[in-house]
């Protein structure tokens, strides 16, 4: 019963889950959080590059959002609001780990890493494909300013549209637009330089 | 040159089709053309298509457990105070009216401090924290100059201060004379509770 129940909650829509927890049903809440979970923790994961501090992230997320479900509101898209709560919360760990001080290269463990490189003069193709590994990337978008680091995360790697980017960040539609490409031909940039120095 | 510029500006509305026929075709022409562009085109669509493959990161097990023993908890806890929502041009006056104060208080502060322990700018190693006002200050009926204070010594030298009283809790860094006569006439001091006279 309870199972079938959830099943059916399940296919509803966010807004709908939200609507039912504010009415005071936690199985909703539930949905909610399986939901959300990993998406979240990916999201801030690709953010910060730890994944105790990403779940602590996603964790605080839901925390805020069992405390303040009435702060919502249907004007905007109930993901998008789960984003910026995540997204506000990562950028404050971030502010966190600087003041600590604690932020290294070898702190996130890259450094200690062996890459395997490709020899760069055969074509373009085969070198960047070289590159392209996980943790180059993880790496690279560590590099990245926040403002750069949140887009190229929303729009390439959580699969958001543009417009929803702009929503969770609160910019026009324009400043995404140009943000993703900014970011995306930085985060290249990046990609080349680290590939330099591991073959220097 | 300035083709270039506005190619590299339009790459990701081209992968994201977000391009005009128009521009598209230009776009396409120019990429045919140039080959540093095709280059860099190329190794931005081989990023965007790998970072849109790219592994999804999962929550531990332990996950839904934490969770769920921080909302027990935070449902015993009872809820904090929300701060009220302040218009914009109240929270800067209020901001503005803190550094104006936190500026005065600053000044004074500085001033009072430098004329106590009437300090010379190469005496910037000796480093003094008051913790509070002593109860043992002498009225000034007694004596116009004199004051005892008590204070956490950082690093201080005591042939620093001239008229050192009574010490107490003290960790030594160096000594140079025997620690038995109290106060030990000089030492450098990692922390110390001190009264000292001026």
């Amino acid at each position: 019963m309870v199972k079938k129940e959830y099943r059916k909650k399940d296919s509803d829509s966010d807004e709908e889950l939200i609507q039912n927890f504010q009415q005071g049903d936690l199985a909703a809440f539930d949905v909610i959080v399986r939901k959300y979970k990993d998406q979240l923790l990916n999201f801030a994961f690709r953010f910060l590059g730890n994944q105790e501090e990403a779940e602590d992230v996603v964790q605080e997320t839901f925390l805020r959002l069992y405390r303040n479900k009435h702060a919502y509101r249907k004007i905007a898209k109930f993901s998008t609001w789960l984003y910026t709560i995540a997204g506000n919360l990562a950028k404050t760990e971030l502010r966190k780990r600087k003041r600590r001080r604690l932020v290294s290269i070898s702190d996130l463990g890259y450094e200690e890493k062996e890459y395997e490189i490709e020899d760069t003069s055969t074509d373009t193709e085969r070198a960047v494909d070289s590159v392209l590994k996980e943790e180059f990337i993880q790496h690279a978008i560590s590099g990245l300013s926040n403002r750069f680091r949140e887009v190229i995360i929303l729009r390439d790697i959580q699969g958001l549209s543009y417009e929803e980017v702009g929503e969770i960040l609160k910019i026009p539609l324009g400043t995404v637009k140009s943000r993703v490409n900014r970011a995306r031909l930085k985060l290249q940039d990046k990609l080349k330089d680290i590939k330099q120095n591991k073959t220097d | 040159m300035a083709e270039c510029y506005n190619f590299s500006k339009k790459i990701s509305q081209y992968l994201d089709n977000e391009l005009s026929k128009a521009e598209k075709i230009q776009f396409e022409r120019h990429r045919e053309e140039c080959l540093s562009c095709r280059k860099k085109f190329s190794e931005i669509q081989t990023l965007v298509n790998y970072m849109h493959k790219m592994p999804a990161k999962k929550t531990s097990e332990s996950f839904n457990v934490v969770l769920r023993s921080r909302l027990r908890k935070e449902l015993k806890t009872p809820h904090k105070l929300s701060i009220p929502v302040i218009r914009p041009v109240w929270q800067l006056a209020t901001l503005c009216l803190i550094a104006c104060i936190s500026v005065y208080t600053g000044m004074f502060i500085d001033r009072k401090f430098i004329r106590t322990f009437n300090l010379k700018p190469d005496r910037t190693s000796v480093y003094l924290r008051p913790i509070r006002q002593a109860s043992l200050d002498i009225p000034k009926s007694d004596s116009k100059h004199f004051k005892m204070k008590n204070y956490v010594m950082d690093e201080l030298k005591l042939s620093d201060i001239a008229n050192m009283g009574r010490l107490s809790n003290y960790n030594t860094l160096q000594t140079t004379d025997s620690l038995n006569s109290n106060p030990p006439n000089t030492a450098t001091f990692q922390t110390a509770n001190a009264i000292v006279r001026f």
